[in-house]
């Protein structure tokens, strides 16, 4: 048996890979039949390359992209793949703290006194113990407005808490001065048909009661800030229906 | 440009160029298994085969500016990974030696102990493991040069020609140290298998 030098191991590979002219191929094979140690060189380098090539792809990490991303970015001291960083520490720290601030207002929102806190305490001049007048949407005619007798709207007897549910009913004052024609026209401007004269309290002015929708009390409480102090909060029993009263002290000044 | 480039790839590269992260992260998208799984079998290990692939993107990334576009931007990215697979492992060789660990004791010596050993590990009793495991062992015993030629030829299935750009040696070099390496390597396999047989 003769042995298998670099040329005939040079040829097996050629004949292999298919680069062999016709008279290498024939010459070859002739020489496979004729040499059993260069057949078995052949089939044992043929099923090298097939098992070889069987072998199943290394995969890298699922993480591998994300790796080297971070990588570069340390490298490039965050100039490079920093905007997922900042994105992961922003919402590290404000997807908590907006949980926390919706939260905390969830809870204001829900005690009962809550607007008490930021208002200052009941002033007697400024809070009839009578109970407020709960409105509908009444579309009172502006010459109705003009007249402070009688109220256009009568006030609605205090509700009471019933058996099964709590009902509460927000009440804020505020004083406005001025011409009181002017504060109700600005008033009706503010709230539209809702504002109503309610009541003239025993200290001059007249009371004017605003229904708003719960929703938004605090758009209309702004409203009533921009017109004057606002002196007041006030729980009283009825809130049920989601409306909330306004009580609009107006001081009349000739 | 490549020879043969398309305007999309012009595109592609000139967004490299200007550092476009979506770019690159489509690069890496594209090549990361080319580039891991050449330098998995030339490294022979997972952990090493990571960080090297990942150095050569972040490589790629801080050199893609010297891409002249003289070669195929798949060979230009071939060759950076074998550049650094063969630093790696020279980088590697010195420091067992320095160390004087036993080949037993490092990944490589691992793997062939596993390849010649009487008794596989109850992991490895299935065939297509015992095969793999073999084949490992077989080309962490050839020397990077002909590791790395017969890798990117039976296993990426570069032409001569491409094998070529990528080594920058020629392609008759090439052809020589494939032959010999398949020669090794089924040598190597045979008497491994033939063992386990046997066993």
């Amino acid at each position: 048996m003769s042995r298998i030098d670099d040329r005939d191991l040079a040829r097996l590979n050629a004949y292999l890979e298919g680069e062999l002219d016709d008279g290498e191929r024939a010459a070859l094979e002739a020489q496979l039949e004729a040499r059993p140690e260069l057949r078995e060189e052949l089939d044992g380098l043929r099923e090298t390359v097939a098992l070889f090539a069987s072998l199943p792809e290394p995969e890298p990490p699922e993480d591998f992209d994300r790796a080297v991303q971070r990588r570069i970015r340390r490298r490039s001291r965050g100039r490079y793949f920093g905007a997922e960083q900042r994105r992961e520490r922003l919402s590290q720290v404000a997807i908590p703290l907006a949980a926390l601030i919706v939260l905390a207002l969830i809870a204001f929102l829900l005690s009962p006194g809550r607007l008490e806190i930021l208002l200052e305490p009941p002033a007697a001049e400024d809070a009839p113990d009578e109970a407020p007048a709960p409105l509908e949407d009444d579309p009172t005619p502006p010459d109705a407005s003009r007249s402070r007798l009688p109220p256009t709207v009568e006030p609605a007897p205090p509700s009471r808490p019933g058996p099964a549910h709590r009902r509460i009913e927000y009440r804020y004052s505020v004083r406005a001065t001025g011409e009181s024609a002017a504060i109700e026209a600005e008033l009706r401007r503010r709230f539209g048909a809702r504002a109503v004269r309610a009541a003239e309290p025993a200290d001059g002015g007249a009371v004017v009661e605003v229904a708003v929708e719960r929703a938004q009390l605090g758009a209309a409480l702004q409203r009533l800030e921009d017109l004057g102090p606002v002196e007041r909060s006030r729980v009283e029993v009825d809130g049920a229906a989601a409306r909330v009263t306004i009580r609009v002290v107006i001081d009349e000044r000739p | 440009m490549t020879d043969g480039a398309s305007p999309d790839d012009e595109r592609f590269i000139e967004r490299l160029r200007a550092r476009d992260e979506s770019a690159f992260a489509e690069l890496v998208a594209r090549y990361r298994n080319r580039v891991y799984g050449l330098s998995y079998r030339m490294m022979g290990h997972r952990e090493e085969a990571e960080d090297v692939a990942q150095e050569v993107f972040v490589s790629l990334f801080k050199a893609i500016d010297g891409f002249r576009g003289e070669s195929r931007l798949d060979t230009w990215i071939l060759r950076i990974t074998a550049n650094h697979c063969r630093n790696r492992i020279k980088y590697l060789s010195r420091r067992h030696a320095r160390s004087r660990q036993p080949l037993e004791d490092t990944e490589e010596g691992r793997l062939v102990e596993a390849a010649g050993a009487s008794h596989p590990r109850p992991d490895q009793q299935a065939e297509g493991n015992e095969l793999e495991t073999i084949i490992r062992a077989g080309l962490l015993e050839l020397d990077e040069e002909h590791r790395v030629v017969i890798v990117l030829r039976d296993m990426d299935h570069l032409s001569y020609q491409a094998i070529s750009e990528v080594l920058e040696v020629a392609e008759g070099t090439v052809k020589s140290r494939l032959f010999r390496a398949r020669a090794q390597l089924k040598s190597f396999i045979q008497s491994r298998y033939a063992d386990r047989r046997r066993s």
